[in-house]
C-alpha cells in the first residue's frame, strides 16, 4: 500500500470520544489552521506564500525549482488555463514586448475577468455535478431544462460567487427566507430554484415507489459528500466504510438530511423519467428578451421549414440526373408508430408489374417482376415488419388515395391502374412466386402458355379487376365504365365508391387485360371478417401499372388510426431518392453541409417544438415537502441493512459526519417559531454546516480541486477523495494555508486562482535542466517543474474553431447539436431524431454547451476521454489512442475546419508560401516557426496536392491541428 | 482488499524508465509485457492495449457475447417446465414463499402460460431444448447452461446495465473495457473490443452498454458501422489521397518529433507519435474486416445469409468469427432493439414474438459455433448467450387473447460454449415453474466472475482504483461456477 501520511480516522476517536479530552485528529479532520511560513534559502525565487511551502519541499531534497516559462509559453498557459482558448497572435506580441513588471498580473486579472473564464471553469463543474441534458436509461428521455443549471454554474464562476453561498444555493436554495407569522411560504428567488438542478441531475430511470426514492436520496448523499466534503460516504450505504471512519449508521443520518426532498409529478404528455419542473422565471440580464426572441425566431422557422426543405430538395435534385421510382409499404399510427420499407426498382414507369411483397412477421422482402430486389429496403424508418395482425382494430379495406388510418381519403392521389390485389396468408416461396409470374405473364404480357388462375394456397383476399362483382358467370363491364363497386372473390368483400367524382374507371393493363383506372379516385370498403387480419405474416400481391409524380397509394387496410398501406413512389427508388442519398454518408454527391442542413431542415417539427418547450421559464428543480395536510410529513430514516431498500433497521435521525465533528448527535434543524412547516430547513442545516469556515473540508476540498486544475495534479491526488484511499497528501500545510486564505478572501475563488497563477511555482518551465529531479521525484509531485498538459477534449473542439476562426462566441442558452459524423446517429438511435442537426453557426459554440445525452458521447469529444456523466467525475484521463488520431486527421470536424483554417491563412498571408507558414504557425502554436520548420512546411506546401479542388495550404493547416504542440500546453 | 490493484485513477507523468520502448510497436503479440501488476499503470499510459499475461492460464483468447435484449424467455427456450402446460389459464397452484418484485407480480390476478413449443432431449447431455431452437440445439454438448441467474433490477434499463457492466447504475465499465484492460489486445491495429450492432437498432441504454465507464477510453467499445467504412473516421478526408496523407503524416512526425526534442521523458508524446503511425495502418487493414464479398457460399449459407430472417444477425455473427481471426479480443454482438417489435420483450403473444426472435437467431448462433469449431477457434473463444433478465410463467391480469409473459429478475437463463466451458454441464436450477433458482442462488456477478476466469483473469484482482474504492467488474466479488469449467 501506499506510504504516505495516514489518516488515522474516526472510528477510534468516536469510540473514545465520550471519554476524556478532545479527541486527536489527524489531518484533513483537524481545523485549518494557516501555520508558519516555512524558512528558504532561495527567498528571492519565492513570488509569494506558495512558493515557501513548494521552495522548502523541494529544498529538502536538494532539488531547485524549473526556470521560468518563457513568456511566450507563459502567455499560452494563461489563456488555456483560464478561458480554455488559445491567444490570439496579437495578444502574445503585445504581452511579449509589454516592459511594464506588473503585465503578467495585469494579464491574469484580464483573463480572470474575460467572460469565458467561466465557460472553461463552469465545465470542471458540471463533471463533478454529473451534468446531463438527458435522464439516462431506458430512452434516454430529455430533461428539457438542465440547460439552465449549466448558466447558473458559468454565471457563478464569472461573477466569483462565494463558494460557501455557491454550496447553500445547489443544496437549499429553496430554504433561504425564513418563515415569520402568518402567510404562505415565501417565494423562491429563481436562481436558487435553478440552482437546486444539482442534487436531480442523477440518471433516472422509471420510479418503483421505495426502491427509487431510497436509490435517488442515497444518491444526493453520496453525491454531496464527495464533491463537498471529499469524502466516499456512498461506500457506507451497504457497509461500514473500510477505510475511512465513516459508519453505515453516517451514511444514513446524512441521507435523512434529504428525507423531506419532493420532485414534483411529470407534466402531461411528459415520460415518468424526467419528473416535473418547477417555476423559474428568466433572471438573468437580457435573458428574458433573449428568450422571447428566440421563440419568435423558432415559431418562424417551423412555418418556413416545410417550404425551405421543398427548395432545399429542388436545388439538389440535379446532382442526381434520372429520377426513378419504387415500390413501398407502409405501416403507421398509434402503437404502429410510422415505419417504410421500400424496394428499389423502378416501377412508376405507366408499364404493368407484378409486386410482391412478403412479410415474415419480421422483415419485409420485395420481388417485383420475378426478381427479388435485394434487401429488404430502408428508406425511412425502420423497416419493421408490421402486418395486418398488428393493426389492433381494423375496420376497412381501401384502394387508392391514402387516408392514414381513419378510411377517409386525404393523402396522396394514386395515378395508374390496379389489375389485381392478392393477400396471401404466408410468404409466398420460390415456387409459388413463379407461378404467379406465369399467371401474370400470360394474362397481361401475351406469353402463350401458364397457368390460367394464381396458387390458391393460402389465398385470403383477391381483387380481380377481370371480375368486378366476384362472379364468374355474369359478364365484366366495358373498358371506360365508372366502377362504383368492386368485390372481392375469396370473402366477397366489397369496396364501393358512390361519390361520382372519385369513381375510378375500368381500363386495360399492357392493353391486354381488364384494370380499375385510378386518377385521384377513392374505393372503400369493409374489414369484418377478412382471415387475413389475423396473421402475422403474408404476402401482397399487386398487379398495377402507375405514372406517379409523386408518392401514391394503393391497398391500404386500417381502422382507429392504424394502418398498413402499399404504396409507389417514384422518388424512392434506392439509387436515385435524394434523401436517401442525402442520409447516406457513403456517397460523394454532397458536401457536409449540404447534408447536415437537409438533416436540419427535416427535423424542425420535431426539435423546434423541443426546443420551445426547453424555453419556458421552468427548471428540473426540487423542493421540500410541504408537511401534512398537504403533502408527506418528515419520514423516517431507517438504516437500510446491506443498502437494500426493502430491509430496514434502526431509525435514525440526520446528523453530520461524525468523522467530523467527533460525536453521532443528531443535528439541530431551525424550525420556523411556529413550526408550521417541519419539513423545512433540514437541507439548510447541511449546507450550513458545509459552507462553514468551521467544517475542516469544504475549503481544503475546494482549494485543492482548484489546484488540480491549475496543475493537473491536486495536493490530494484524489481531489473527490480525502479518505485513506487518496494517497495521502503531498504538501498538507500549503493546502491549509490556500485553504485559510480562501475563506479569509470570503470563499472567492478568483482570489485563489489569482494566488496560483501569479506564484513562481505557477511559472516554471515544463523542463527542468536538473537531471535528478525526475530521480527523486518521478512523478513531480513536489512541482520542480510545470507538468505539460494535453488539453481536454472540450478545449480541444473550442480552439480548433477559434484558429479557424469559426467559433460562435455567444454565450449562453439552449443546448447546442454540432452535427454528429457519419451515420453514428443512425447507429446509436434510440429516437433518430434526438439529435438536432446544426450544422450552423450556433452549433459552434463552445463546447460546454453541447447537448449531453447520457446514451450517445459525442465521438469526437469521447476520443479525447469526455465522458457524459453519470456519476461525479473529479478528473480528466488523457489517453492515446489511434481511434484519435482518426478523429483529428480524417474526421469531418476537423478536416472541414481546416479548410476555413487555410481560408484565414490565405487572407492574412496572401500567397507566399513562407508568410502562410507563418501565419499559420502564429494562429495554432501562438510563435512564429523556427527557420527549419519553414523549410519543411514550404516542401510540404510545394508537394501536396490540396485534393478536390484545394489549395495546397489546407494540407499543412491539416497537419497543424494534429500536431502534438497543438493540444499540449507547455 | 486487494493487493495486486492494478491500476488507479491518479494522475502523473512517467519517465523514460518506465517506458518499455518494445511496448508500442504495433502488428501481432510482438510485446508480452508484464502480467498484471501494480506498475501496470505506466504501461496503460503507454500503451494501453499492449498484450499482457493473465493472471491464469486458460484456453480462451476471444470472447464473443451475444447479448438478445428484451429479455428472453427461458421456459420457451433453454428450460423445459411442463407443470405450466398443465396450468396453462390458471393461478400458479403453490404460491411459492417470496419477497420483493415477484411477489408484487403474484399478489396480482396472474394466468400461467404455458410454452407453446414443443420441448426436444438433445445430443449426449440429453438437454431439453424447444422447437424454436433446432439448430442450436445440435451443439447442446458443447454448451453449459446457467438456470436461475439473480440480477439487481427488474426494469429493462438497470438490468441491462447489470448484465453488460456489472452495474445497474449507468457509469461502469462495460466487460469487454475489463477484459481489454486485463489482457490487451493481440491486434495492435484494430480496436480490442468491438461492437456489432442490431442493424435495426441500438439497445436499452445505447452507447452505455459498451461504455468504458471510468477506465481509459482506449478500452471503449468501437462500434463497427453496419455500412460503408466499418469503423468511423476510417476513410481519409475527401480528395485526400493515400500518397498525400503520407506526405503529411511524415510532416507531422518531423513536427512532432521537433517538438519532443528536449521532453523525450515524455512517454504521452512518445506514443502520440506511435499512434498516428497505427492510426495510418488501420485505415488500410480495418475495411478489410467487413469485407465478406469472398466468403465461400457454403459458408453464407452455414450463417443464414441467404435468407431474409437471419441474414441480419447472421451477418453479425460472421463478422464475428472474421474479428475472432484477426486477433480482436472481445466482440459484442447485440440483437433486439429496445423496444418495440425487435425486442424479446414479448409481454403479450410471447408465441409469435419467440417464432419471430428465434427464427433470427437460431441458425446464425448455430452456424457461429459450427464455424468456429471448424476451424479450431472455439478452443481460444468464448461464446456467450445473454439477456437481461428471464420472464414470468405467467402473465398478470389472465391470459388475453395473445398470452405473454412478464419480467422475471430471478431467472434469468444464459449458456456458455468454447475455450474451457465444460460442454453438456449446467449451473444452477430453477423451480418447477422456472421461477426463481433452487439449490445455490447464482447471481449476475457469478456469472461475471466465471466469465473473467475462462478468460484466465481473476475478478478480484482486477481491478481499477476509481473514487475511493478499488473497482472491480464483480463489485463485492463473485464465485466462479466451478461446475461448468472442464
Amino acid at each position: 500500500m501506499r506510504s504516505l501520511p495516514v489518516l488515522v480516522l474516526a472510528l477510534g476517536f468516536i469510540h473514545s470520544s465520550g471519554l476524556c479530552e478532545e479527541p486527536k485528529r489527524e489531518w484533513p479532520f483537524t481545523q485549518v489552521q494557516p501555520g508558519q511560513l516555512p524558512e528558504v534559502k532561495n527567498s528571492g525565487w519565492a513570488g509569494n506564500e506558495i512558493d515557501r511551502f513548494i521552495l522548502a519541499r523541494l529544498e529538502s531534497k536538494g532539488l531547485a525549482p524549473a526556470e521560468e516559462a518563457s513568456r511566450r509559453a507563459l502567455v499560452r498557459r494563461l489563456y488555456f488555463d483560464l478561458i480554455g482558448l488559445p491567444p490570439e497572435p496579437a495578444a502574445v506580441e503585445a504581452f511579449i514586448v509589454d516592459k511594464d513588471p506588473k503585465a503578467y498580473g495585469k494579464l491574469v486579472d484580464r483573463l480572470l475577468a474575460d467572460k469565458r473564464y467561466g465557460e472553461r471553469w463552469a465545465r470542471f463543474w458540471l463533471d463533478l455535478a454529473r451534468y446531463a441534458d438527458t435522464a439516462g436509461y431506458e430512452g434516454d428521455p430529455d430533461l428539457p431544462h438542465a440547460w439552465r443549471y449549466r448558466d447558473y454554474v458559468i454565471d457563478a464562476f464569472n461573477s466569483d460567487k462565494p463558494y460557501n453561498l455557491f454550496i447553500r444555493e445547489q443544496l437549499a436554495g429553496d430554504e433561504f427566507s425564513d418563515v415569520m407569522g402568518a402567510g404562505d411560504l415565501p417565494g423562491v428567488k429563481p436562481e436558487h430554484v435553478v440552482a437546486l438542478t444539482f442534487l436531480r441531475l442523477a440518471p433516472f430511470t422509471e420510479p418503483r415507489g421505495d426502491e427509487t426514492r431510497h436509490e435517488l436520496l442515497s444518491e444526493m448523499t453520496s453525491t454531496v459528500s464527495s464533491v463537498f466534503l471529499g469524502l466516499t460516504v456512498g461506500c457506507a450505504k451497504c457497509h461500514d466504510h473500510k477505510y475511512d471512519g465513516i459508519p453505515t449508521r453516517d451514511f444514513y443520518r446524512m441521507k435523512a438530511f434529504f428525507s423531506t426532498v419532493q420532485i414534483p409529478r411529470p407534466e402531461p404528455g411528459d415520460g415518468f423519467q424526467i419528473g416535473g419542473p418547477l417555476p423559474a422565471g428568466f433572471y438573468r440580464p437580457g435573458e428574458k428578451k433573449w428568450a422571447e426572441n428566440l421563440r419568435s425566431t423558432l415559431d418562424s422557422d417551423l412555418k418556413n421549414s416545410k417550404k425551405l426543405l421543398g427548395e432545399f430538395l429542388q436545388s439538389m435534385k440535379p446532382r442526381l440526373g434520372d429520377v426513378g421510382s419504387g415500390a413501398a409499404v407502409q405501416a403507421g399510427g398509434g402503437p404502429l408508430g410510422n415505419n417504410y420499407a421500400f424496394e428499389k426498382r423502378a416501377v412508376s414507369d405507366g408499364k404493368p408489374h407484378l409486386t410482391v411483397l412478403s412479410s415474415d412477421g419480421g422483415r419485409w422482402s420485395f420481388f417485383t417482376d420475378g426478381k427479388n430486389t435485394g434487401v429488404p429496403g430502408t428508406l425511412s424508418g425502420s423497416n419493421s415488419g408490421h402486418w395486418f395482425g398488428d393493426i389492433p382494430g381494423p375496420n376497412f379495406i381501401s384502394l387508392g388515395k391514402h387516408t392514414q388510418g381513419s378510411g377517409n381519403p386525404g393523402g396522396n392521389p394514386y395515378r395508374g391502374a390496379f389489375g389485381e390485389i392478392l393477400v396471401y396468408d404466408h410468404p409466398l416461396a420460390e415456387g409459388e412466386r413463379a407461378a404467379l409470374q406465369e399467371y401474370y405473364g400470360r394474362k397481361y404480357g401475351g406469353k402463350a402458355a401458364g397457368p390460367a388462375e394464381p396458387p390458391r394456397a393460402g389465398l385470403r383476399y383477391w381483387l380481380d379487376a377481370s371480375d368486378l362483382d366476384a362472379n364468374p358467370e355474369s359478364p365484366n363491364p366495358a373498358a371506360g365504365t365508372p366502377v362504383s363497386a368492386w368485390k372481392d372473390r375469396i370473402t366477397g368483400l366489397e369496396l364501393v365508391q358512390a361519390d361520382g367524382k372519385l369513381q375510378p374507371k375500368l381500363a386495360m393493363l399492357g392493353g391486354r387485360a381488364p384494370a380499375v383506372s385510378f386518377d385521384d379516385d377513392f374505393m372503400r370498403g369493409p374489414a369484418k371478417g377478412a382471415s387475413f387480419l389475423k396473421d402475422q405474416a403474408g404476402s401482397i400481391v399487386s398487379i398495377y401499372g402507375s405514372d406517379l409524380s409523386a408518392e401514391g397509394y394503393g391497398f391500404e387496410v386500417g381502422g382507429g388510426g392504424c394502418y398498413l398501406t402499399t404504396a409507389v413512389n417514384p422518388s424512392a427508388s434506392g439509387a436515385r431518392s435524394i434523401e436517401n442519398l442525402l442520409n447516406d454518408f457513403s456517397n460523394g454527391l454532397f458536401t457536409a453541409e449540404e447534408r447536415y442542413r437537409y438533416r436540419y431542415l427535416q427535423t424542425r417539427d420535431k426539435f423546434v417544438k423541443q426546443h420551445l418547450k426547453r424555453l419556458k421559464p421552468v427548471a428540473m428543480s426540487l423542493r421540500h415537502s410541504y408537511g401534512p395536510p398537504y403533502e408527506p410529513g418528515v419520514q423516517a430514516t431507517h438504516i437500510m441493512i446491506r443498502g437494500e431498500y426493502d430491509n430496514p433497521g434502526e431509525v435514525v435521525r440526520p446528523g453530520f459526519l461524525s468523522c467530523i465533528t467527533g460525536d453521532d448527535k443528531p443535528a439541530k434543524i431551525r424550525l420556523d417559531p411556529f413550526k408550521r412547516w417541519p419539513t423545512r430547513s433540514r437541507r439548510m442545516t447541511l449546507a450550513n454546516w458545509i459552507a462553514s469556515s468551521k467544517n475542516p473540508l469544504t475549503a481544503r476540498v475546494m482549494v485543492n480541486r482548484l489546484w488540480h486544475w491549475h496543475f493537473g495534479r491536486g495536493i490530494v491526488a484524489t481531489p473527490s477523495d480525502f479518505g485513506k484511499l487518496s494517497g495521502g497528501v503531498v504538501n498538507p500545510e500549503l493546502l491549509d494555508w490556500l485553504a485559510d486564505r480562501f475563506v479569509k478572501a470570503r470563499w472567492s475563488v478568483k482570489s485563489v486562482h489569482r494566488l496560483i497563477c501569479n506564484s513562481s511555482t505557477y511559472r516554471q518551465a515544463t523542463v527542468n535542466r536538473d537531471a535528478r529531479a525526475a530521480e527523486v521525484d518521478p512523478e513531480n509531485k513536489l512541482l520542480w517543474r510545470f507538468n505539460r498538459r494535453r488539453l481536454e477534449a472540450e478545449a480541444v473542439r473550442d480552439s480548433v474553431l477559434a484558429v479557424s476562426g469559426r467559433l460562435n462566441p455567444e454565450q449562453f442558452g439552449l443546448p447546442i447539436f454540432p452535427p454528429l459524423p457519419g451515420s453514428i446517429e443512425e447507429a446509436v438511435k434510440w429516437d433518430k431524431s434526438k439529435w438536432d442537426t446544426q450544422g450552423g453557426n450556433e452549433g459552434r459554440k463552445r463546447s460546454i454547451y453541447i447537448y449531453q445525452q447520457r446514451t450517445l458521447n459525442m465521438p469526437f469529444l469521447q476520443s479525447f476521454d469526455s465522458t457524459v456523466c453519470d456519476t461525479s467525475r473529479d478528473q480528466r484521463r488523457t489517453s492515446v489512442t489511434p481511434l484519435q488520431s482518426l478523429a483529428m486527421y480524417n474526421g469531418d470536424f476537423v478536416s472541414r475546419e481546416a479548410d476555413f483554417f487555410a481560408q484565414r491563412v490565405r487572407e492574412l498571408a496572401g500567397d507566399d508560401p513562407a508568410r502562410r507558414v507563418e501565419q499559420a504557425f502564429l494562429l495554432a502554436f501562438a510563435r512564429p516557426p523556427k527557420p527549419q520548420e519553414t523549410a519543411r512546411m514550404v516542401e510540404l506546401l510545394s508537394s501536396s496536392e490540396g485534393g478536390a479542388g484545394k489549395d495546397s495550404l489546407v494540407a499543412l493547416c491539416r497537419v497543424l491541428f494534429n500536431t502534438s504542440e497543438f493540444i499540449y500546453i507547455d | 482488499m486487494t493487493g495486486n490493484t492494478a491500476s488507479s485513477d491518479r494522475p502523473g507523468r512517467f519517465s523514460r524508465r518506465n517506458f518499455l520502448s518494445s511496448s508500442f510497436n504495433g502488428f501481432g503479440a510482438l510485446a508480452l509485457g508484464g502480467a498484471l501488476s501494480s506498475d501496470l499503470r505506466a504501461d496503460v499510459r503507454v500503451n494501453p492495449l499492449e498484450v499482457r499475461l493473465p493472471h491464469h492460464q486458460r484456453k480462451a483468447k476471444h470472447c464473443i457475447f451475444m447479448f438478445f435484449g428484451g429479455g428472453v424467455s427461458q421456459m420457451d427456450s433453454f428450460e423445459y417446465k411442463p407443470v405450466l402446460n398443465k396450468l396453462h389459464g390458471k393461478p400458479l397452484s403453490r404460491i411459492p414463499e417470496i419477497s420483493g418484485e415477484l411477489q408484487g407480480r403474484l399478489s396480482f390476478p396472474h394466468a400461467t402460460v404455458g410454452s407453446p413449443f414443443k420441448f426436444q432431449r438433445y445430443g449426449e447431455s440429453g438437454k431439453y431444448i424447444s422447437d424454436r431452437f433446432p439448430h442450436i440445439a445440435r451443439h447442446v454438448d458443447d454448451i453449459a447452461f446457467i438456470h436461475g441467474i439473480k440480477t439487481d433490477n427488474q426494469n429493462h434499463g438497470p438490468s441491462t446495465l447489470h448484465v453488460t457492466t456489472g452495474d445497474q447504475f449507468p457509469g461502469s465499465p462495460s466487460i469487454g473495457s475489463w477484459v481489454s484492460y486485463g489482457l490487451g489486445s493481440p491486434n495492435q491495429d484494430m480496436p480490442s473490443y468491438v461492437v456489432i450492432q442490431d442493424p435495426r437498432g441500438a439497445p436499452t441504454n445505447g452507447a452505455a452498454v459498451w461504455s468504458n465507464g471510468y477506465l481509459p477510453a482506449a478500452y471503449q467499445g468501437t462500434l463497427l458501422r453496419p455500412k460503408g467504412v466499418p469503423i468511423l473516421n476510417l476513410q481519409r478526408p475527401a480528395g485526400v489521397s493515400a500518397t498525400q496523407q503520407r506526405k503529411e503524416f511524415d510532416a507531422l512526425k518531423w513536427l512532432n518529433r521537433k517538438h519532443l526534442d528536449g521532453k523525450s521523458d515524455d512517454t504521452e508524446l512518445e506514443a502520440r507519435i506511435s499512434a498516428y503511425e497505427l492510426a495510418f495502418r488501420m485505415q488500410m487493414e480495418a475495411p478489410e474486416i467487413v469485407d465478406i464479398s469472398r466468403e465461400k457460399e457454403s459458408t453464407r449459407e452455414l450463417y443464414g445469409l441467404n435468407h431474409g430472417p437471419t441474414a441480419g444477425f447472421g451477418r453479425q455473427c460472421l463478422l464475428a468469427r472474421r474479428l475472432v481471426e484477426r486477433g480482436v479480443r472481445y466482440s459484442l454482438l447485440v440483437h433486439g432493439v429496445q423496444i418495440g417489435g425487435y425486442s424479446w420483450d414479448d409481454h403479450g403473444d410471447v408465441k409469435g414474438g419467440m417464432i419471430r426472435h428465434s427464427r433470427e437467431v437460431d441458425k446464425p448462433v448455430s452456424g457461429l459455433l459450427t464455424d468456429l469449431k471448424q476451424r479450431g477457434l472455439l478452443e481460444e473463444t468464448l461464446v456467450v448467450w445473454a439477456s437481461e433478465m428471464g420472464r414470468t410463467p405467467f402473465r398478470n391480469g389472465g391470459l388475453g387473447s395473445k398470452p405473454g409473459r412478464e419480467h422475471n429478475s430471478y431467472a434469468l437463463c444464459m449458456w456458455m460454449a468454447g475455450g474451457d466451458v465444460k460442454g453438456g454441464s449446467k449451473a444452477g436450477e430453477t423451480d418447477e415453474f422456472s421461477l426463481r433458482s433452487v439449490g445455490k442462488p447464482i447471481h449476475m456477478r457469478d456469472v461475471h466472475a466465471t466469465i473473467l476466469d475462462l478468460m484466465g483473469l481473476e475478478d478480484e484482482r482486477l481491478t481499477y482504483l476509481y473514487a475511493g474504492r478499488n473497482r472491480r467488474l464483480t463489485d463485492i466479488g463473485g464465485k466462479t461456477l466451478e461446475e461448468i469449467i472442464s
